[in-house]
């Protein structure tokens, strides 16, 4: 009896072990020393990458894999102040309390900044805000990212979505709908396409719900592309995205389809192979392929030197990479090396012209549709993908989804 | 036209549930089993087609067969590695291990081809048909409805035509019955599983075109798919398509013309629940086996061990790193919402997958109320909890009509409704701002848990410790023998006067504020609410955690939930270093290991070991329970034997009858008596079953002090009279009086109340409780105040006098701590008499209580019947095929024929009688001297199992 009872025991916590592993399949990815930081001998200075790495959705492994390669850079060129950046990857999986597990680690390590790409802000902005450590860099995609004074995003989901009406407008567009996941954020975040619309006097025709969970969604493209649809802006995740793409190829859709940069990468745009053809995309950088403005050739160097294969880069990738660099930058200036001395000099830094970062002012947000969320640029570049490739439009020029200028 | 082609379109999605579905229905036909598993296992199989065919350059024909058999390999794998061994498990832990078999295999495939979702191209022509004008459809969704349409024909074919269909149905039907006549059932399950197997492959390799090709995308669409598999009662396969292709159109015509916040998924959930409910059943039928769960506990509350484990937790909470403090206080939350689970599916048996949502959807009315009034913490969640109850009291519905996997997937429907209109929803939680509620405070104390992790975590500290001594309360108290009462057998505890429908209601509702407190204490984590944390497969994954803790055991809620994402396990794990990659293949296998080591849960486990060791400590030898039972009741069968052996001994067997002494009169006195004697009268009864006429015109009636016989062959109606009676069964005519006052509308309960009492034929004891219990259950008042006094206060089981009395008259003292599966057949159907006597009757119906027993054991019975009749001044309607025993002991006879009565009288009246002798006694039984003699079906050992065509 004793030896079954233990035995079983046993066993129950090798099932524990076990289930943990089945919402938590991969954790953190551990320090990295990024490069050189052992030829540094100061105490390193902790990075992190909030991201999902595992989960029921799609993950980016571009993100952190810049965000090491940056710091890897930087280490070779002496870190700063002589000490090496770390980097920790933490997986939040999609898990709200996995995204709190990360951010806490990050205020117990006295980590210096963190960059994220997450569903889970609401859970751990709240924490890193606590420990006054800033979240730079990040895809604000919650309500506490975009309203946290320790938030300093370089991008929005809201100007990349007015920043579709822009494209539709730039383009000559008439009739223009929207596709949104059926969320909490989904239909709200679609009124921003009317934001970019309004300087062309043009409205939103139809607004497409689309459930999170839906397989097919051919109901949805036949409701998008009835009537005279001509542009449809695709508010939804990345794997919605790719087969909303795909039902509209196969549906025979003329209408132009617009989608947010970030998280677009050359893999995606293999896989969806020719209905991809006439995809515009929107960002607040220039595509991270345009290797003619040298910081992005920087960006293509380093990635390559750190191995990261070439088709998981996108603007996404980019910023989290130029997002380390200027911090590197700015920390060398600061008196002590923390998270508050960082976010306050963020803060107070005027404009920050660091390309190929959009200029932003920390200190000045800008009003798109609601006051006081943490916007700082409402510039954004247009690409369209003809035959597998991404091409500049418009000569790769910003434009400012407020103005359409 | 518009409605015409989104019909058109609806129906292609409807494909892909279908082809979901089809699986799920075949498994579930053979094995009872409702398999999560179907959509990863067919997903694997789709990796390997792809994977040949893309990147191996395999002839695409090669690739499908490869793969379709592959599927089936997995299929029988899973069979044979996983259901095999837990052949005697309760279908609950065999569904909570093809959650074991998800992650195993999920985890497999992400090993091999990452996580990451791939466009394939389909094997089917994709370009689309213009059918007419707008009405555009794509090939492959016309080749996937013909496909359908092949597969449903097949599958009927197979399974209604042929010998195998045939065996598979036998199997499910009754395993022993099929084995005995010759069928190899594990065989026939193996291969079963094998086709199911092969099922899902031929699905998800037709469906990754469309879904998109990833470990987890086909998991997307069992929701719909059980669904599907409802509306076809997970049996037809034509009915499951047509349930499909119903809810592919109806999602694709009201998000078409109503387009409201999950509105498209939701409708034709609420339509598919409420054609459930108002066409199921308020009770099980006649026969109807209840759908086995693991054992509960006892609900004892151990101090000494429960004290020093308190303040374990609170030291460490205090103690630990606050990163730790997170993961205990994620541990800690997830064993409240477990605790709910406890109540509703541990004790009351209703298996309710949509415990997460009502905890989110509490969360959201007290964060509402913080957010948008300004109301303190305390108020807001208070108000959140009792608005809960009546949300969970809706989720209650479907339970009131249904249950078993009907009413888990409505739950789980209920569930997604839930997420999907509410919590979804950014009208009601705030849009972009989101809920903001800022910090918690409670008695002035800032619990804020951003900046005072551990207080908060202290709060949920109490409140667990709390809520899990007030659900184990539950357990002792009456309340909690209500709930297991009617988690074993409704019909039983209806006919001891339980309220079922009160029962179950208050389980939902019970249950619902428990989960609220989880969910308020979650979503008060951060000062904006998620919302979308409270999904549908979070609701899935505490049963999961209730069933490894042990789903009846309050005191396993906290190891099951140490298995949550983000919790102390995976704390423990995080610091192991980088096994990532083969977590979930780990997780997946160590679920289904923990199952077959401990099916009724960790917690049992642990308790038996926690006995053995106080044994130990004492210096005894441990004595299995089971061992210590049957002990008992040897002894008792002795002892029961001295106890009667006045009135036994007096019994003169004479005339084929046998017959009571006045030594009788001292079972069943009048101690405790409540109620008034009454006289039941019968008048015109029929009733009419299709076309079977079970009851014609007969009229009966039952005078207080007397033994009135009903006797018949099998299939004349005994027992649907006495259902008739005892309001399991509506008559088609006729009146049933008590004391002249018609009850034809009351039902069961009521009438049980009013002092109709009755045994069953096949005993139908109270499996999960102990005898003691089952006699408790039975003597307790109904008083509904005790749903809310036992939450405090549920007393001790102090017998009332009568019980003492009945105990000790029918010898079962050395047996109430038994189980009734521990009982000789005997002993058992004793219970069962003491337990009809222990709800005061005054009107007490008995089925055949002397079926199976020797003569002497038969004899002792006809003992206590007579002295109930005699000393309580008890009505006895006494229905036996033993006819020396019912001439013996009863007043008057009256016997029954195809439906209708042709005979009444004096029993020696009735021994004579022609009409009977030709229809039921026969010659020989007449002119036997001996006693001991029975009617030929009688001799057939009817004992427990229905007689087929006894169900007319």
């Amino acid at each position: 009896m004793k030896v079954r009872t233990k035995a079983s025991l046993a066993v129950a916590l090798v099932g524990a072990l076990a289930l943990v592993a089945c919402g938590d399949s991969t954790p953190d990815g551990g320090g990295s020393g990024a490069g050189s930081a052992t030829t540094l001998s100061g105490e390193p200075i902790k990075i992190m990458s909030i991201q999902a790495m595992s989960g029921p959705s799609d993950t980016y492994p571009g993100f952190p894999a810049a965000v090491k390669a940056a710091a890897a850079a930087v280490n070779k060129a002496g870190g700063i102040k002589g000490r090496p950046l770390e980097v920790t990857v933490c997986d939040d999986q999609f898990d709200p309390n996995k995204g709190a597990d990360c951010a806490t680690k990050a205020a117990q390590g006295k980590y210096l900044f963190v960059t994220a790409n997450s569903s889970t802000g609401d859970r751990y902005m709240p924490i890193l805000e606590n420990a006054k450590i800033p979240a730079i860099g990040e895809v604000p995609s919650s309500a506490s990212e975009l309203k946290s004074p320790y938030s300093f995003p370089f991008g929005s989901g809201a100007v990349n979505i007015a920043g579709g009406g822009t494209a539709c407008g730039k383009l000559g567009k008439k009739d223009p709908a929207v596709a949104v996941v059926d969320i909490a954020a989904g239909r709200n975040s679609a009124s921003f396409f009317g934001v970019g619309l309004k300087p062309f006097n043009l409205s939103i025709n139809k607004t497409v719900p689309i459930a999170p969970t839906a397989s097919d969604l051919t109901t949805a493209t036949a409701t998008l592309t009835s009537g005279t649809t001509d542009c449809i802006d695709l508010v939804v995740g990345t794997t919605q995205a790719t087969k909303l793409l795909l039902a509209l190829s196969q549906a025979g859709s003329k209408a132009t389809p617009v989608y947010g940069a970030t998280v677009i990468e050359d893999k995606m745009l293999k896989t969806l192979g020719d209905a991809a053809n006439g995809l515009v995309l929107v960002g607040s950088t220039p595509p991270a392929g345009d290797t003619s403005i040298p910081a992005i050739k920087q960006f293509n160097a380093e990635l390559d030197a750190a191995g990261v294969p070439a088709d998981t880069r996108g603007e996404g990738a980019l910023t989290a990479w130029a997002t380390v660099h200027l911090v590197a930058q700015y920390a060398q200036k600061l008196p002590t090396i923390d998270g508050e001395s960082l976010a306050n000099a963020l803060s107070t830094a005027g404009e920050i012209n660091f390309s190929p970062l959009p200029k932003v002012d920390f200190a000045k947000s800008i009003k798109v549709l609601f006051d006081g969320n943490r916007i700082f640029t409402t510039s954004v570049y247009f690409s369209e993908i003809k035959n597998g490739t991404r091409t500049p439009l418009f000569d790769n020029t910003a434009f400012n989804v407020l103005t359409s200028s | 036209m518009e409605f015409l082609r989104f019909a058109l379109l609806g129906l292609g999605t409807g494909s892909l549930y279908a082809l979901a579905a089809l699986g799920i229905v075949l498994v579930f036909r053979a094995s009872g089993v409702l398999n999560f598993a179907s959509g990863v296992t067919g997903g694997f199989a789709a990796f390997v087609f792809y994977d040949l065919r893309d990147t191996h350059e395999v002839n695409w024909i090669i690739a499908l067969v490869v793969s379709i058999a592959f599927g089936a390999a997995l299929g029988g794998a899973t069979h044979l590695l996983v259901m095999v061994p837990l052949r005697k498990a309760s279908a609950l832990v065999k569904l909570i291990a093809t959650l074991g078999v998800l992650l195993f295999v999920q985890g497999v495939v992400v090993l091999i081809w990452g996580s990451a979702q791939d466009l394939v191209k389909s094997i089917l022509p994709t370009k689309p048909v213009h059918v007419t004008g707008s009405l555009v459809i794509g090939k492959d969704r016309i080749v996937l409805i013909g496909l359908l349409i092949i597969l449903a024909i097949v599958l009927w074919l197979v399974y209604s035509r042929t010998r195998f269909g045939l065996a598979t149905t036998a199997v499910a039907e009754n395993r022993r019955t099929a084995a005995a006549s010759g069928w190899s059932t594990s065989m026939i399950e193996l291969v079963n599983w094998s086709v199911g197997g092969a099922l899902y492959a031929t699905a998800a390799i037709f469906l990754a075109p469309i879904t998109g090709l990833a470990a987890g995308s086909l998991t997307l669409l069992v929701v719909p798919a059980l669904a599907a598999a409802l509306v076809g009662g997970f049996s037809s396969f034509l009915l499951t398509i047509a349930g499909a292709m119903l809810l592919g159109v109806a999602q694709a015509e009201v998000g078409r013309y109503a387009q409201v916040t999950g509105l498209a998924d939701s409708v034709p959930f609420l339509l598919i629940i409420i054609i459930l409910t108002l066409g199921g059943r308020a009770r099980p039928a006649r026969g109807d086996l209840p759908v086995r769960l693991p054992l509960p506990g006892p609900g004892r509350v151990n101090l000494l061990f429960l004290l020093p484990a308190i303040a374990v937790g609170a030291v460490l909470l205090w103690t630990v790193p606050t990163d730790w403090v997170d993961s205990l206080a994620t541990t800690l939350i997830a064993a409240v919402l477990v605790l709910s689970v406890v109540v509703v599916t541990g004790y009351a048996g209703q298996l309710s997958l949509s415990q997460w949502a009502l905890a989110g959807f509490g969360a959201w009315v007290a964060a509402r109320l913080v957010a948008t009034s300004g109301w303190p913490f305390w108020l807001a969640a208070l108000v959140g909890i009792l608005v809960a109850i009546p949300a969970g009291l809706v989720v209650a519905l479907p339970a009131l009509r249904t249950r078993g996997v009907n009413l888990a997937v409505a739950t789980l429907g209920l569930a997604l409704v839930i997420q999907n209109m509410i919590l979804n929803n950014g009208e009601l939680t705030g849009g972009l701002d989101g809920t903001n509620v800022g910090s918690p405070s409670l008695f002035g104390i800032n619990l804020d848990p951003i900046s005072y992790p551990r207080r908060y975590a202290t709060l949920i500290l109490i409140m667990l410790v709390l809520l899990g001594l007030l659900v184990a309360n539950v357990r002792r108290g009456r309340t909690g023998r209500r709930l297991l009462a009617i988690r074993s057998n409704e019909r039983a505890a209806a006919s001891i006067g339980i309220g079922v429908y009160g029962a179950k209601l208050y389980a939902f509702g019970l249950a619902a504020a428990i989960g609220a407190i989880g969910g308020i204490l979650t979503g008060f984590r951060s000062p904006t609410v998620v919302f979308t944390q409270f999904d549908v497969f979070g609701s899935i994954n505490v049963v999961m955690f209730a069933v490894i803790g042990g789903i009846g055991w309050a005191s396993g809620s906290l190891a099951g939930a140490t298995m949550i994402a983000g919790g102390v396990v995976a704390k423990i794990v995080d610091s192991l270093g980088d096994i990532s990659g083969w977590l979930p293949l780990i997780a997946g296998g160590g679920v289904i290991l923990t199952l077959f080591q401990a099916p009724d849960g960790v917690a049992k486990l642990n308790s038996e070991g926690y006995q053995a060791l106080v044994a130990r400590l004492r210096g005894g030898k441990p004595t299995p329970a089971s061992a210590t039972a049957a002990t008992a009741a040897t002894t008792t069968t002795a002892t029961t034997a001295t106890t009667m052996a006045t009135a036994v001994a007096e019994a003169t067997i004479g005339d084929g009858a046998v017959t009571a002494t006045s030594d009788a009169s001292a079972v069943g006195t009048s101690a405790g008596r409540r109620r008034e004697p009454a006289v039941l009268e019968v008048r015109n009864l029929s009733v009419r079953f299709g076309g079977v006429q079970a009851l014609k015109d007969v009229s009966l009636r039952v005078e207080p002090g007397k033994v009135l016989g009903l006797i018949g062959p099998n299939g004349a109606g005994k027992t649907t009279l006495l259902d008739i009676v005892t309001g399991f069964t509506t008559p088609t005519s006729g009146e049933v009086l008590l004391d002249g006052i018609s009850i034809a509308r009351w039902s069961p309960v009521r009438r049980a109340r009013a002092g109709l009492a009755r045994s069953f034929q096949a005993v139908e004891l109270f499996p999960d409780m102990t005898v003691r219990e089952n006699l408790l259950a039975a003597a307790d008042s109904q008083q509904t105040r005790y749903y809310l006094t036992d939450l405090i206060r549920p007393g001790r089981q102090r017998p009332s006098a009568l019980m003492d009395e009945v105990v000790e008259e029918f010898g079962l003292a050395d047996l109430l701590d038994s189980k009734p599966a521990e009982l000789p057949h005997g002993r058992a159907r004793l219970v069962g008499v003491a337990r009809a006597l222990l709800a005061d009757p005054s009107v007490l119906f008995l089925d055949e209580p002397a079926a199976g027993l020797d003569s002497h054991e038969s004899a002792e019975i006809g003992t206590v019947i007579r002295g109930i009749a005699e000393r309580r001044n008890t009505a006895v309607l006494l229905i036996e095929h033993d006819i020396p025993l019912v001439l013996g002991i009863c007043d008057r006879i009256a016997v029954l024929d195809f439906g209708q009565k042709i005979a009444e009288g004096l029993p020696d009246e009735i021994r004579t009688n022609p009409d009977v002798i030709r229809a039921y006694l026969g010659e020989d039984a007449t002119s036997e001297e001996s006693g001991g003699v029975s009617a030929g079906p009688a001799e057939s050992d009817v004992s427990d199992t229905l007689v087929p065509s006894e169900k007319v």
